[in-house]
């Protein structure tokens, strides 16, 4: 589903160029549940925002669905993040000036749905994470754990095919990290690809694939999807 | 607002109430001086252009005095040189100068009416006088019915503005009385006497004392373009004969019908005035101008038409030489000085350009005015500055934001209609507000240069030009946020 050619990312800074990226190859399939790897500093981030398409290679090519994407202009990568991606972050970033209901409509209102329609999917969404109760409660009155939930709803406003979660349980203590955890394990049963970026050796052992970067290079790709596709390759 | 990220920008403007609040006064301060000067120096520019257009400033005066401006007070006084004084003969000197359109005369004068109440305030001063024992000395202009006729021409006499001549006749003197007459000569009146003139139909009794007016020649009326709405205008054959002709300006001849009766049916009448009986000739139609409106127009006629010595060197006339082309005053004034310096002597004869006189005035108001105009700008510039800033800093300080919604699907273009709605909001209602502290701005402005009225379309075209500077100022930083690249936005803190 997603291919990356190549791709490298550096920063150009006052005492020199940082390569955060050093020429990676990586093919994620539909429907996986890949964990990215790696120390502080490694390029993990990076390779999310790459893939994210929330920031541009400096070199190589970024293909979805076959489809080269790199060169697209920015509305068009704005209307595939909108269509096709979902993004959790470990901070939440919900607003705190809307609603839950208002934050899960948010990304609707770009894919240019009616009102109507954007506020009664928004409202099953947060029933399916079980905040029915709370749909007009802003988010400075809820748990982390109920924010981050609502950020999931969010993620998944316009059906994406794919949810980036950055370090998704990092502000949460661990009895509402398994909670999440086990909607994203759930969301990927139903066919979500999902990419998470984690620094959890217990959280990566439950994904079917792990990637490890460091230095930004992709060291290593572990599991059962990497296994299978080494035998295709052989 | 339905959009949610709309409500997003809306509800932060809102929770920084005071910083939005001084945003916007600081457009509307901007916008409201701004907008007020460029009112003022268009307004001042106008009120030039119309001043200049009127005849008054295409015309060079002739006198005797050093300033024309000494003449406009109707009061008898005594030339410099008692033994020159201009005549209507010297209209003649219009043949020299080719650019010269119209020659006339046109003298301040007073028209001084009959009515009940000074009836009754003659009589309790005849009263006074009798009880002090005063005989035979009378309040000027007055006396006691069937005694000395005092003879007050007031005016009418070559010289011009009020100025006056007494002559006392001896009681019984048919020839000198009948003269008296032809001339509209006052006389002491009773209450008998108003009450027989009240009778007359012909006659009207005016309900106020006194007109002011000018006493002009025929080519006055060419001069100033004006015309007769009722009756007639004056004619040459006015200023011979006995009749005391009369035209009436519009409000004039309103404020002396009173509701009794039309404008147009005083044309025929006679006012009762202590210079006689004064035949209404003509009224005239609406000028515009209230020192024409609410005047009248009596004719000028010289001390020889009315039985004295032709050049008497004891009054003083204006003369008014009209030219259709203001750039040939200058031309006109050095013609008219050389002839009036060969029939008078050196330094005898004043020329008066009023226009120079007035455009020194119109230039001094639009030098000020440019003045203002500059420091309002540079208000309005300081002021965008400071807004430009605050807006910029408000979209750093939603970087992060920004970036959420970049990854949530929100387009440059989206962001930047983002931020310019709120800049947008924040230059409307600036503009708006400074709009309203830009009319009475304008005016108090205006009314420090002595200028009146002017339109409120140069005050919202201000407003209109400095929003405009606003806008621009505002969809500068807004233009800026939306570049930002999501990822970078994103790790903001």
């Amino acid at each position: 589903m997603i291919t990356l050619k190549g791709v490298s990312k550096e920063y150009e800074l006052v005492g020199g160029t940082v390569a955060a990226l050093k020429d990676v190859d990586l093919t994620i399939d539909r429907g996986e549940y890949v964990a990215v790897m790696g120390p502080s500093g490694s390029g993990k981030s990076t390779l999310m925002h790459i893939l994210g398409i929330l920031d541009t290679a400096t070199a190589g090519r970024y293909f979805l669905e076959d489809y080269d994407i790199t060169s697209l202009p920015d509305r068009e990568h704005a209307r595939i993040r909108n269509k096709h991606f979902g993004f959790i972050f470990q901070s939440f970033n919900l607003f705190s000036e809307l609603s839950a209901l208002e934050n899960v409509m948010l990304p609707m209102g770009y894919a240019g749905l009616p009102f109507r329609k954007r506020r009664e999917r928004a409202e099953l969404l947060l029933s399916e994470v079980g905040l029915e109760h709370r749909l007009h409660h802003m988010p400075t009155m809820m748990s982390g754990g109920e924010q981050q939930r609502v950020a999931i709803a969010r993620a998944l406003a316009n059906d994406p095919d794919v949810i980036l979660a950055d370090e998704p349980t990092g502000n949460l203590p661990s009895d509402r990290g398994e909670e999440i955890l086990k909607m994203l394990e759930s969301l990927n049963a139903k066919g979500v690809t999902i990419l998470m970026v984690t620094h959890n050796p217990e959280q990566g052992k439950r994904a079917h694939r792990r990637l490890l970067i460091r230095d930004g290079m992709l060291i290593s790709d572990e599991g059962k999807a990497a296994q299978a596709r080494e035998a295709l390759d052989a | 607002m339905r959009s949610e990220a709309g409500k997003v920008v809306s509800r932060r403007f809102a929770s920084r109430i005071v910083e939005s609040g001084l945003l916007i006064l600081a457009v509307a301060l901007g916008v409201g001086a701004a907008s007020s000067g460029f009112s003022l120096l268009a307004n001042t520019l106008k009120a030039g252009e119309e001043m200049l257009a009127s005849p008054a400033y295409r015309e060079l005066v002739v006198s005797t005095r050093s300033s024309a401006e000494e003449m406009t007070a109707p009061a008898m006084k005594q030339p410099a040189n008692s033994n020159v004084a201009l005549t209507v003969s010297d209209l003649d000197a219009a043949e020299l100068a080719p650019d010269v359109a119209y020659a006339y005369v046109q003298n301040r004068d007073e028209i001084r009416f009959i009515n009940a109440q000074s009836v009754a305030e003659e009589s309790a001063m005849r009263a006074s006088f009798a009880a002090e024992g005063v005989g035979g000395g009378e309040p000027d202009g007055m006396a006691p019915p069937g005694d000395n006729v005092a003879v007050v021409i007031a005016g009418s006499a070559e010289g011009g503005a009020g100025a006056a001549a007494i002559a006392s006749a001896s009681a019984g003197s048919a020839s000198t009385a009948a003269a008296a007459g032809r001339q509209g000569l006052f006389r002491g009146m009773s209450e008998d006497d108003l009450m027989k003139a009240q009778a007359q139909a012909d006659l009207v009794i005016v309900d106020f004392e006194e007109l002011s007016g000018f006493r002009v020649t025929p080519k006055f009326f060419d001069a100033w373009s004006l015309n007769a709405a009722a009756g007639s205008l004056l004619a040459d054959t006015d200023a011979q004969g006995d009749a005391n002709s009369v035209v009436l300006g519009a409000k004039a001849a309103e404020k002396i019908a009173a509701g009794k009766m039309e404008v147009s049916e005083l044309v025929g009448k006679k006012l009762l005035s202590r210079q006689g009986n004064l035949l209404v000739v003509g009224v005239l139609d609406a000028y515009g101008e209230t020192s024409i409106d609410e005047a009248f127009f009596a004719p000028y006629r010289t001390f020889a038409a009315m039985g004295g010595m032709p050049r008497m060197g004891f009054f003083n006339t204006m003369l008014r030489f009209a030219v259709s082309d203001p750039s040939k005053l200058d031309e006109t004034a050095d013609i008219l000085s050389s002839w009036f310096e060969s029939s008078f002597g050196e330094s005898q004869i004043t020329i008066s350009n009023p226009r120079s006189e007035a455009q020194k005035l119109i230039d001094r108001n639009a030098g000020i005015s440019v003045l203002i105009l500059f420091l309002s700008l540079s208000g309005l510039f300081i002021a965008l500055v400071n807004v430009s800033h605050i807006l910029m800093s408000r979209g750093l300080r939603m970087r992060k934001g920004v970036g959420i919604m970049m990854a949530l699907g929100a387009s440059r273009r989206a962001v930047l209609g983002l931020f310019a709605s709120e800049a947008t909001a924040v230059a409307i209602a600036g503009s708006i507000l400074g709009g309203v502290f830009a009319f009475p701005l304008s005016r108090t402005m205006q009314s420090a240069l002595g200028l009146s009225g002017g339109s409120w379309l140069f005050v919202l075209a201000g407003v209109a030009l400095s929003w405009i500077l606003t806008m621009a100022c505002s969809i500068a930083p807004a233009w800026q946020n939306s570049r930002i690249v999501p990822a970078e936005a994103m790790r903001a803190a």
